[in-house]
């Protein structure tokens, strides 16, 4: 299969479970290895962009490490890379950038799971990263936060303007954030389809109301029930 | 700061009012064991008065001050070297599989043997005194820390260490920032076994390598029929390893900020 995002674009891709999306966030990751095939990032090799630390993670989990306070785990990229990183960003600004500017010195185990992804997006954001990769960033999430969590990831990707390339099962949400969304069939693992999502920019909470976001949500419904049938569910 | 502030208040508040229940329960004990021994004219190599230990304890002040100070430094020895030993043994049993399927069963085997019997034979081997006393509290201090170690090293999960590797940490900062923090819940846990058991350690080892000491102190006491010096003995032999848990607990409290997950 064949996948390209390029700079400042946000690309969705959907699938049922199993059908390898995460797989593939993690191969550019360079977290796994492929057998076959090529994956560029950045113009590197997955390895090479891993050891100049061009993508940013968030996982469902958020992982902050709770002997540190938010910043300390905003900094932790930081201080991992040493002088490694070409100038990293700001850590308190960020921090102020996703909301927790209150929470900065806050112990992590003591905020809620929207504040701690918030914390996670930071800290993925901190060495200036060419691709945010988000692997269902807020599955873990109710229904309610995960809809504001959205809005503030469009608010905070639309100040950064990284390339974003995100992992979800909800449709809604891809179509909501995405400029392409790619949709993924399981056994064998492939794109079967790519839907452009037309929405004007900056979306807003407005924008689930809208005819257009309706309209691309069935279609990209349609696309998905295409690529799961005969499968059992 | 203000919540801190207020949450540390209120936890040494919370610290004294569970001093004074202790207190209590231990002068009400006391109190107990004097009005039973007197009550029913308990003899004194059954169980003496508390007031008779009491006063061995304070014609015997310095014996007991010089065999406390003995076992103590020499548990305190034994605890660090064990602790050392263990440590260094867990991070080469977590960096190579190899050399801990061949090393752990062994380690295993050392500590299935019991250390009672072991005692004769570390006699022969470091010859009498404070060295096969030391010996014996390294051993029994050094198994929690491998075991702890190990499992405290490999306790962060698949998705901080995929955090580690997307940000290209070496293996040296992943140990200092991430396996080494994670481990210490569970190193604390192994310090608060270890330390009064390094002193339990001592003290056997003393009935049979020493001529001094509170484990020698006991026996003798007890063989020359000074019972009520015994117990004066046996009182303090208890006071160090509670101190001595108490010391690690204390340290756990101070160290460990976070709420560990018993997952």
């Amino acid at each position: 299969m064949t996948l390209e995002v390029h700079d400042h674009e946000f690309v969705a891709l959907v699938g049922p479970s199993g059908c390898g999306k995460s797989t593939l966030l993690r191969l550019v990751a360079d977290l796994d290895t492929a057998t076959t095939g090529a994956i560029v990032v950045g113009g590197r090799s997955p390895v090479d962009a891993r050891h100049e630390r061009l993508c940013g993670v968030v996982f469902q989990d958020p992982v902050l490490l709770p002997w540190l306070d938010v910043l300390a785990n905003v900094r932790l990229p930081m201080e991992v890379a040493g002088g490694g990183a070409a100038a990293p960003a700001d850590p308190m600004a960020l921090i102020e950038l996703v909301g927790l500017g209150r929470f900065a010195h806050a112990r992590t185990w003591q905020l809620s799971g929207g504040m701690r992804q918030r914390a996670a997006i930071a800290r993925a954001l901190v060495l200036r990263p060419q691709i945010l990769l988000l692997d269902e960033p807020f599955g873990a999430l109710d229904e309610i936060t995960r809809q504001r969590m959205n809005l503030e990831l469009l608010r905070i990707w639309s100040e950064r303007r990284t390339a974003a390339l995100m992992v979800t099962h909800s449709i809604g949400e891809a179509v909501f954030l995405a400029d392409r969304v790619l949709v993924m069939s399981p056994q064998p693992g492939r794109i079967v389809a790519e839907e452009a999502v037309p929405l004007p920019r900056p979306r807003a909470i407005e924008t689930f109301a809208s005819a257009d976001f309706l309209e691309c949500v069935s279609r990209v419904t349609r696309r998905l029930l295409g690529a799961v049938e005969g499968t059992p569910a | 700061m203000g919540p801190v502030r207020e949450g540390r208040d209120m936890r040494s508040l919370r610290g004294i009012a569970t001093l004074f229940r202790d207190a209590t329960a231990v002068v009400a004990f006391v109190a107990i064991w004097q009005l039973v021994t007197v009550l029913l004219a308990v003899p004194v190599f059954l169980l003496p008065q508390p007031v008779v230990i009491a006063q061995a304890f304070a014609t015997n002040l310095d014996a007991i001050g010089l065999a406390l100070a003995q076992t103590t430094a020499e548990a305190a020895v034994g605890f660090v070297g064990g602790n050392v030993l263990g440590l260094v043994l867990a991070f080469v049993f977590v960096r190579s599989s190899l050399i801990s399927r061949a090393g752990l069963p062994l380690a295993i085997g050392l500590r299935s043997v019991p250390l009672i019997a072991l005692t004769p034979l570390l006699t022969i081997l470091f010859g009498f005194g404070v060295l096969t006393i030391v010996v014996m509290a390294v051993l029994i201090s050094f198994f929690p820390a491998l075991v702890a170690g190990m499992t405290g090293l490999r306790a962060p999960g698949a998705d901080a260490l995929a955090l580690m590797r997307v940000l290209d940490a070496p293996e040296r900062v992943v140990y200092r920032r991430l396996r080494i923090p994670a481990a210490l819940p569970y190193l604390f846990a192994a310090f608060k076994i270890s330390a009064p058991a390094s002193v339990l350690a001592a003290m056997v080892a003393e009935w049979t390598a020493a001529n001094s000491g509170l484990g020698y102190l006991i026996i003798d006491a007890g063989a020359r029929y000074r019972f009520p010096l015994m117990w004066a003995a046996i009182v303090a032999a208890t006071a160090v390893a509670v101190v001595a848990f108490a010391a690690a607990a204390a340290a756990e409290r101070r160290t460990i900020h976070w709420p560990v997950e018993t997952a």
